[in-house]
């Protein structure tokens, strides 16, 4: 597929059209809507003032023939570069234009640093080049801080808590959190206002949420939400693009990122303001890729929560469910299982809806056998078939690969796609027993570590395991194993986090602190032990309150 | 670019339509400079069929303010479309420009 267009120009009166020109044959390719029309508009105005300023500096000043341009339409951005044989000029040395006088030019590189992601510009001995690059909205750029996100994922998807304005204010929480800040704000465009307003913030005094109101354009807010583009204001009384100092700004320190509509990702939906870092430090362009990783996954979860509803109004679809739960419990292995090396017992218990917790116990040859345990972002039917077809392609790679990381690292690459386009993802820890000398090979994506019991002591592994990126967040991510070795009389437990978060009737989350604590003060004899505490403790914690979680135990005892 | 010019007395209505960009910078200058020569009137321009603007044809509209502003006269935008007026709002021009929505909330002469 033609992805990028080369072409030249050799008078200014070539610019106009030039761009509707070429681009319009990359666009082509893609289907209707794919980008805004404001997107386009500001790559056509970037594009436009880059020929201009070429041509200003190659064809008046040198009348040294032409203008050589290429557009690339790449899955995650546009690149736009622009070649001239002219003099050139020192793009460090262009500063912002002043904005109270009128001065009547100065403003063509202002709007490329504006509207694009990168503005480089080569000086070479014949040809100069200058290079615009703008990320595509929700793909962004790389993920960062997988931790959050993991814990954000978990948080946002169990049920009850799927309704649109609690996921903001819940990822508001975790804004506050991560970017230790005393404010931070979710603001939706209103369509029959055609105005941005405040729908959830923390640190904003009731008067100040209700009467902030922006149009698209309109200062930080209105221009990342117009532009999709996430911004970052390091010192906003020193700041050179011109933006306005606010009355009620404590901080000079702010970030703003556009969240998307899941059913056109090009649209914004709104914007997540974040200032007033208590640490008073300036926020940098790592914070504002973490932001925009945030803002990312705010689409992804307003993207589960809705299929979710959607799916549960639907009544035929519960049948469907039913289906669907019963499919999945049908690949679960039997247990107990009796080897003469190795004791397994297993509990998985399905909350109300599909999806969620998968086990498999894989016994390859007389020496060896494979344990893992996986949990899907997302509790509906897409996070089921995610689910099962994680299990379909481990078991056929465990055919041709061993080393669980390699596993893994080929696992991630089959799934990834899937994993990306219905926004979930999985955590997974795969373990390689080998029978003869009581060793484990064990690899993990984003799982909590394994606890091993010993006669004296009960410890996590957590140390001792790398915990690699969870399945479908990169495509190219590598994992790790890690070599652990066991005495007969072990025991050890593999869970997922639907124990250690089990909720009851009030909401409550169980805690990991208070679970690694009981599990400290456990000293199982067989691997029913362990099974058994743990449905007693959820039991005592939990009583009546249904499952909102699916929860996985899996206890392996070395005999 | 293609233009059209009235006058109801008060103002001097001129109205584009298309791009308005670096090619027809020099058209577009010699258009206004027109405009800025009558003595009494202000100064409208219909922006709502302008589909884009580059810096070349803003800095022509920044000198024409500076030109009228010198003879105490007003120049008034109306009705730029989503596009052009992100363009003002971006370089900050917003706050220079006195821009309505459409003709109907021009303030009286």
């Amino acid at each position: 597929m033609k992805n990028h267009c080369k072409a030249s120009i050799k008078n200014l009166s070539e610019i106009s059209g030039a761009f509707d020109k070429h681009f319009s044959s990359l666009l082509s390719n893609l289907p209707d809507n794919a980008l805004s029309s404001q997107l386009i508009n500001d790559l056509k105005i970037s594009f436009t003032e880059g020929l201009a300023n070429a041509a200003k500096h190659a064809l008046e000043l040198e009348k040294k023939g032409e203008i050589e341009f290429d557009i690339k339409l790449k899955s995650k951005f546009v690149q736009i570069e622009i070649s001239d044989h002219g003099t050139g000029f020192d793009l460090k040395k262009i500063d912002t234009p002043s904005f109270k006088e009128m001065n009547e030019s100065g403003r063509g590189i202002f709007i490329m640093r504006q509207l694009m992601d990168e503005v480089v510009y080569i000086k070479g001995l014949s040809k100069n080049k200058l290079v615009l690059k703008r990320y595509l909205p929700f793909f962004s750029r790389k993920d960062e801080g997988l931790d959050l996100l993991h814990e954000l994922s978990h948080t946002v998807v169990s049920p009850g808590e799927e309704s649109e304005k609690n996921i903001y204010s819940l990822v508001l929480k975790k804004l506050v959190e991560a970017f230790e800040v005393g404010r931070a704000s979710v603001m939706l465009y209103d369509h029959s206002k055609k105005r941005l307003t405040i729908k959830a913030a923390v640190g904003l005094a009731k008067q100040v949420h209700e009467d902030v109101s922006l149009r698209p354009g309109e200062g930080i807010a209105g221009f990342v939400f117009q532009h999709a583009k996430s911004c970052v204001v390091s010192n906003i009384d020193k700041n050179k693009d011109g933006w306005e100092k606010k009355t009620g700004y404590k901080s000079l320190s702010l970030m703003c990122a556009p969240f998307f509509d899941p059913e056109s990702p090009t649209k914004p939906l709104g914007v997540i303001n974040v200032t007033e870092r208590k640490n008073k430090k300036s926020f940098g362009k790592k914070d504002l890729r973490l932001l925009t990783t945030i803002a990312n996954q705010l689409t992804a979860y307003l993207y589960v929560s809705r299929l979710k509803e959607t799916l549960e109004r639907a009544d035929t679809m519960k049948r469907e469910f039913q289906i669907a739960r019963e499919i999945q419990q049908s690949l679960l292995p039997k247990t107990p299982m009796q080897l003469k090396e190795l004791e397994i017992h297993a509990w998985l218990e399905n909350a109300a809806s599909v999806g969620g917790d998968l086990y498999d116990i894989i016994y390859k040859d007389k020496q060896h056998l494979y344990v893992v345990v996986a949990d899907v972002s997302g509790h509906n039917v897409a996070a089921a078939m995610n689910l099962v077809n994680c299990r379909g392609h481990l078991r056929a790679l465990l055919e041709v690969e061993r080393e669980p990381a390699r596993v893994l690292s080929k696992l991630n690459k089959l799934i990834y796609e899937d994993l990306s386009k219905s926004h979930q993802f999985i955590s997974i820890i795969l373990m390689r027993f080998n029978l003869k000398n009581l060793t484990v090979k064990v690899a993990s994506a984003g799982h909590d570590a394994p606890w091993i019991f010993e006669r004296k002591k009960a410890y996590s592994l957590d140390t001792k395991i790398p915990s690699g990126t969870l399945m479908g967040l990169e495509l190219d991510t590598t994992y790790q194993s890690a070599l652990i070795r066991l005495k007969r009389g072990n025991l050890l437990l593999l869970y997922t986090d639907g124990l250690p978060e089990c909720r009851n009737s009030k909401g409550d989350i169980f805690s990991r602190k208070k679970f690694y604590s009981y599990l400290q003060t456990l000293r199982p004899q067989k691997a029913y032990d362990l099974i058994d505490s743990m449905q007693t403790l959820i039991a005592q914690f939990k009583k009546q309150a249904p499952f909102r979680d699916d929860v996985t135990a899996v206890s392996i005892h070395c005999l | 670019m293609q233009t059209s010019i009235t006058s109801n007395g008060k103002d001097t209505l001129v109205k584009f339509e298309g791009s308005l960009d670096v090619s027809c910078q020099e058209s577009l200058k010699n258009e206004l400079a027109k405009q800025v020569q009558p003595e009494d009137q202000r100064l409208v321009v219909d922006l709502s069929l302008v589909t884009f603007i580059d810096s070349a044809c803003l800095g022509v509209f920044v000198s024409t303010l500076k030109n009228l502003k010198a003879k105490n006269r007003q120049l008034v935008f109306v009705a730029p479309q989503e596009e052009v007026r992100s363009i003002f709002q971006i370089t900050r021009l917003d706050r220079l420009f006195m821009i309505v929505d459409s003709l109907k909330d021009l303030p009286p002469a």
